[in-house]
């Protein structure tokens, strides 16, 4: 057992973490960066906004201001809109005037009352996985040229490629919690070893391999097995007189 | 260390892990909080047959394999007509004859 000292996969585990909690950080500050880059590459453009986006939830948002962050808003509230169907369909969405156009008339309408007359809304692709959306919004209509678009476009490559590097918060967030719950459960099995070594005189491992063969017989989950254990000790062999 | 037929429970774990769809990361997550011992890069290299782990070691990713299994929601049944009379009977949304 002297191959894998118990720092080992501790230190593993901290270095996740921390690692992580920096991901988390990093997404939302490069989400915020490119969304300033996008509008000063775009002089045409009132506002900017790059979204991050799983399974039609947005999981992070940068935005130069606080328009395009309520453009952005009514997309997932009206579960329509250029940003979304650009990160479905893996293709750019103009959208010259909301006052007109008729594919998003929710969105649209709605924005327009906002204050948002054009915006143009670039996919971040990354391979086969679709990340999100990068946008420029205009109070005025069909702001942008070809060469917005052009420009836009190849930022989005850029951009794409950086984003598929960091995490989204909402992942990292599930994954922090798992580590939690996974340490927890790791002192119950630890504790559960020492109440049999000392109530039944095992090794260790001798303690460990009856704990696995409870499980395997009785088929309760690992973690429930112990949690019995350790809860009902000091009320000797209750857990045992019932399975 | 090692037993007989360890190289095929190496191949069976892997097998498992591969069919339910499972990453390493996520099962070396599950064998971890199971109090195993062996960290994340070796598990993966024990797993591509690249070095042994104690025998209690891969019983114990055996484990753990095999509850995150459990834990997937079963497949879909597919209902009998008399069930679905007695769940409509209760909700008075009875089919237009």
């Amino acid at each position: 057992m002297d191959l894998f000292p118990p720092s080992n996969e501790l230190g593993a585990t901290l270095g996740r973490i921390r690692g992580l909690v920096l991901t988390q950080e990093t997404a939302q500050h490069a989400v915020d960066l490119l969304a300033q880059v996008a509008q000063e590459t775009t002089p045409n453009a009132s506002g900017a906004g790059v979204s991050l986006i799983h399974e039609s939830q947005r999981t992070s948002v940068g935005a130069t201001d606080a328009l395009v962050r309520t453009a952005d808003d009514l997309q997932y509230t009206l579960s329509e809109g250029p940003c979304l169907t650009a990160w479905s369909t893996r293709s750019p969405v103009t959208i010259d005037d909301t006052s007109t156009d008729v594919r998003f008339p929710q969105w649209s309408a709605a924005a327009a009352d906002a204050g948002v007359r054009s915006c143009f809304s670039v996919p971040l692709l990354r391979g086969r996985d679709s990340l999100g959306a990068m946008k420029v919004y205009s109070t005025v209509p069909a702001a942008f040229d070809d060469a917005d678009r052009a420009r836009l476009t190849s930022l989005s490559i850029a951009a794409s490629a950086l984003l598929g590097h960091v995490q989204t918060s909402e992942t990292s967030t599930r994954i922090s919690s798992e580590l939690r719950e996974s340490l927890r459960s790791r002192d119950l099995v630890g504790i559960a070893k020492g109440i049999l070594m000392e109530r039944e005189g095992l090794t260790e491992s001798e303690a460990l391999t009856a704990l696995t063969a409870r499980a395997r017989i009785t088929g309760v989950p690992f973690r429930q097995l112990t949690a019995d254990i350790v809860n009902g000790h000091g009320d000797h062999g209750s857990e045992d007189a019932s399975r | 260390m090692t037993f007989p037929y360890s190289e095929e429970q190496r191949a069976m774990i892997t097998a498992a892990i591969v069919e339910s769809g499972f990453s390493t990361g996520e099962v070396w997550l599950h064998y971890f909080s199971l109090s195993g011992e062996v960290d994340e890069y070796e598990v993966e290299a024990y797993l591509a047959g690249l070095m042994p782990m104690p025998a209690l070691e891969c019983d114990l990713l055996a484990l753990a394999v095999n509850e995150l299994i459990d834990e997937l929601p079963p497949r879909r049944r597919a209902p009998f007509g008399d069930e679905l009379v007695r769940a409509h009977a209760g909700t008075g949304d009875a089919p237009s004859p």
